[in-house]
């Protein structure tokens, strides 16, 4: 769907490119063609100049992210009857063939808002016959989406007995079910909505939860219909299922029947192209409402999967991450409803990285009794997209992946086999050791250890991004007594952090894609607010009557955005903003915010040095 | 038997004929309409009456998205719909949206 005003925009870029890498077929509806019509006075040409454009384009989206075999297939074409333009608000709607048949020309539907006739418009076809008659006749039933989707967004074997039940929707076949919304109701507690991909859910089923590890009975089962579910007995494949009962689901959990818990691989994550890069300190004005407030900022976070809620152990501030300030504020609105808080001003989000290998490093575990020699160094681009796309997951075949990371990435044969985890800021572990006596009891501890250090860097304690952790070396001592966790880990931590401070660190800020439409007088104004504010236009684009400026502006700069916008362009600016990607910070500035943020953590404003990590023998 | 109840016992029949299955969703910037959109079909699937959907936008259920516009919660509605004479059982699935959206000013 695709506002006719404000046209193909970075946002419906991204839910698109999602929705491809999902493989889902799409059709177009252009919405707002009232205000085509009204606001900027457009007559029929004008308007059906605006609609090639917005297809062209977007069909220009489906070229670019979709998959060569389907892109061509997949295209829209305003003939065919794929895509619909019309109004929502004024409630009408057309394919071209709905207005062939009803014998309607371009210069109808302008004539119809000129003469005030809009009503009859929604008689002659109202827009929900236009938009459900298009999704039947050009979307396919779950039979047939199944077949050429299942393989793209689930990794397991399509010959095991339940990857042929997904590719044939069967109902008869194991249960399988991928969650895409998770709610928490106030009478019934965690409603669980998801696609049922093969099998049928029926109330007082035995399921397995593949990420949360966990067991459930199936409470309840129901079809949402609005706002309010109606139970039904069961559920099955290729319709949508909402359940009760399973309290740690998430949006993107897989569901499975118990029995096939240990042979079933989960569905792809669902991939977030946007990330929280906002965060918000958080504190209630009565402290008798704390444990109301955790609870609240923990339904939040199970219902938005954009939203983080945190508890900072060392200052005790409750924090909120979301994607940006206008996110934030309306889920604070959520929290202000029941309980009276003060809120922080908006906070950026960091990522700590390096810039060169460093050497190995050693670090003792505090009984002295054990040794681990830790590197670390970039992990190359190639390799942090092969793990933002899911082609590479802890979960894959370990020969299947190392033979991705040596064709895709350039990885050497030894580390590509013998890489150990993969943490969720794209951080990789591998073991280059060889031989190493009690290795084996050790390593889920020395991956912990790891895994705690990259969780806060030391530069200011944000999460490290695109390290690559290497164990060169280890020693371990005899007795599993003097080699427990609390030896491993802190041991396995310090030499991570050593690594990691001789390794040129730095920060990453995070970078909003902006996007504003003006009318073409206020362009200068837009370019020195984004310049001013450390960000550049990227292209302009003079569509009609108006200016479409791209841009980027990093997030700490876009704080306060709106009062100047609207200020200095007299209100005439649109703009949507979007997570982008992540930048160094510049050298000029590095000092300066991670003193910022240490500040803020109640940590001692220098980085620590890496001779304070850094064990000798 | 309520027209409620009447509209379950269809649905759940109509659950087990996949080729009259359609799921689909609508994805859009924030503010492109989805949610006036998504009510127009709620109300011809005989859950919302016609006169209200636009203004009641029943698939937000939190007052703050209401005067906002923002659908930022996504429910699954399932809904009939006749076409050349058959009828067909769709599942809208109301994804997740990407929020972050600052806009002001007119174009008028």
């Amino acid at each position: 769907m695709v506002d006719a005003v404000e046209e193909v925009g970075v946002q419906t870029e991204t839910v698109t490119r999602q929705a491809l890498a999902e493989r889902v077929r799409p059709v177009l509806f252009i919405n707002k063609i009232d205000r085509l019509i009204r606001e900027l006075k457009l007559d029929d040409r004008g308007v059906q100049e605006k609609l090639n454009r917005i297809i062209r384009d977007f069909n220009g989206l489906i070229d670019l992210y979709g998959e060569k075999e389907y892109a061509s297939k997949w295209k829209v074409n305003p003939a065919e009857g794929n895509v619909a333009f019309g109004s929502a608000l004024h409630r009408w709607g057309f394919t071209v063939p709905q207005m062939l048949d009803l014998g309607l020309k371009f210069s109808d539907i302008v004539a119809y808002y000129k003469e005030e006739r809009v009503d009859e418009l929604k008689k002659l076809l109202p827009v929900h016959a236009s938009v459900l008659d298009m999704v039947v006749d050009h979307l396919p039933n779950p039979v047939e989406a199944q077949r050429y989707r299942v393989p793209k967004i689930w990794h397991g074997d399509i010959n095991s007995e339940i990857g042929k039940a997904m590719l044939e929707c069967d109902e008869n076949g194991p249960t399988i079910i991928c969650l895409n919304k998770v709610i928490v109701d106030p009478h019934a507690g965690i409603v669980s909505t998801g696609r049922v991909f093969s099998g049928t859910i029926s109330e007082g089923d035995h399921v397995y939860l593949l990420t949360a590890k966990k067991g459930y009975r199936v409470q309840q089962t129901s079809v949402y219909m609005g706002a309010r579910r109606a139970i039904v007995s069961s559920i099955p494949a290729g319709n949508i299922a909402a359940m009760l009962g399973l309290e740690l689901a998430r949006a993107g959990e897989t569901v499975v029947t118990e029995e096939l818990k240990d042979a079933v691989a989960p569905f792809e994550k669902i991939k977030y192209v946007s990330e929280p890069v906002v965060t918000v300190a958080i504190e209630p004005k009565h402290p008798k409402d704390l444990p109301k407030l955790v609870e609240l900022m923990q339904r939040l976070s199970i219902q938005d999967p954009n939203i983080v809620a945190t508890i900072n152990q060392e200052t005790g501030e409750y924090l909120l991450s979301g994607m940006g300030e206008l996110h934030l504020e309306i889920s604070l609105k959520d929290i202000q409803s029941e309980v009276e808080i003060t809120v922080s001003p908006p906070i950026v989000v960091y990522r700590e990285t390096v810039s060169s290998p460093s050497p190995p490093i050693l670090g003792k575990s505090p009984n002295k009794h054990n040794r681990i020699w830790i590197m670390v160094e970039p992990l190359s681009e190639e390799t942090i997209n092969l793990l933002a796309e899911g082609e590479i997951s802890e979960y894959q075949d370990r020969d299947e992946r190392a033979r991705v990371l040596k064709e895709k990435a350039g990885w050497d044969a030894h580390d590509a086999r013998n890489l150990w985890a993969i943490d969720d800021h794209f951080n990789v572990i591998v073991d280059r050791t060889r031989g190493i006596q009690y290795l084996r009891e050790v390593k889920e501890t020395i991956i912990s250890g790891i895994k705690w250090a990259c969780e806060a860097g030391p530069l200011a304690e944000e999460p490290m991004r695109g390290v690559k952790v290497i164990v060169t070396d280890c020693q371990l001592h005899e007795d599993p007594v003097h080699r427990g966790p609390a030896q491993i880990m802190p041991m396995s931590r310090r030499a991570t952090w050593g690594a990691f401070l001789s390794a040129k660190p730095t920060l990453l800020e995070p970078i909003y894609k902006i996007q504003v439409t003006v009318p073409p007088d206020y362009i200068g104004a837009v370019s020195s607010i984004l310049s001013q504010r450390r960000g550049h236009v990227v292209s302009v684009e003079q569509r009609g009557p108006l200016a479409f400026i791209n841009g980027e502006i990093p997030v700490r700069e876009s704080f306060g955005l709106a009062n100047d916008m609207r200020s200095r362009t007299s209100g005439r600016a649109f703009w949507q903003t979007q997570f982008s990607r992540w930048a160094e910070v510049p050298k000029s500035l590095l000092n300066e915010i991670i003193a910022e943020v240490r500040k803020r953590k109640g940590l001692k404003p220098e980085p620590p040095k890496a001779e304070e990590y850094i064990d000798t023998l | 038997m309520s027209a409620r109840m009447k509209y379950i016992e269809e649905v759940e029949k109509m659950m087990r004929v996949k080729d009259q299955i359609r799921n689909f969703g609508i994805i859009a910037h924030v503010d492109h309409g989805k949610t006036t959109l998504s009510d127009s079909l709620l109300a011809e699937a005989g859950l919302l009456s016609p006169t209200i959907a636009g203004e009641a936008r029943a698939l937000d259920y939190l007052e703050e998205e209401q005067k906002r516009g923002i659908t930022i919660k996504a429910a699954n509605i399932s809904l009939v719909h006749k076409f050349n004479g058959k009828d067909y059982l769709i599942n809208l699935i109301d994804t997740p949206g990407h929020v972050e959206d600052e806009s002001a000013g007119s174009l008028a």
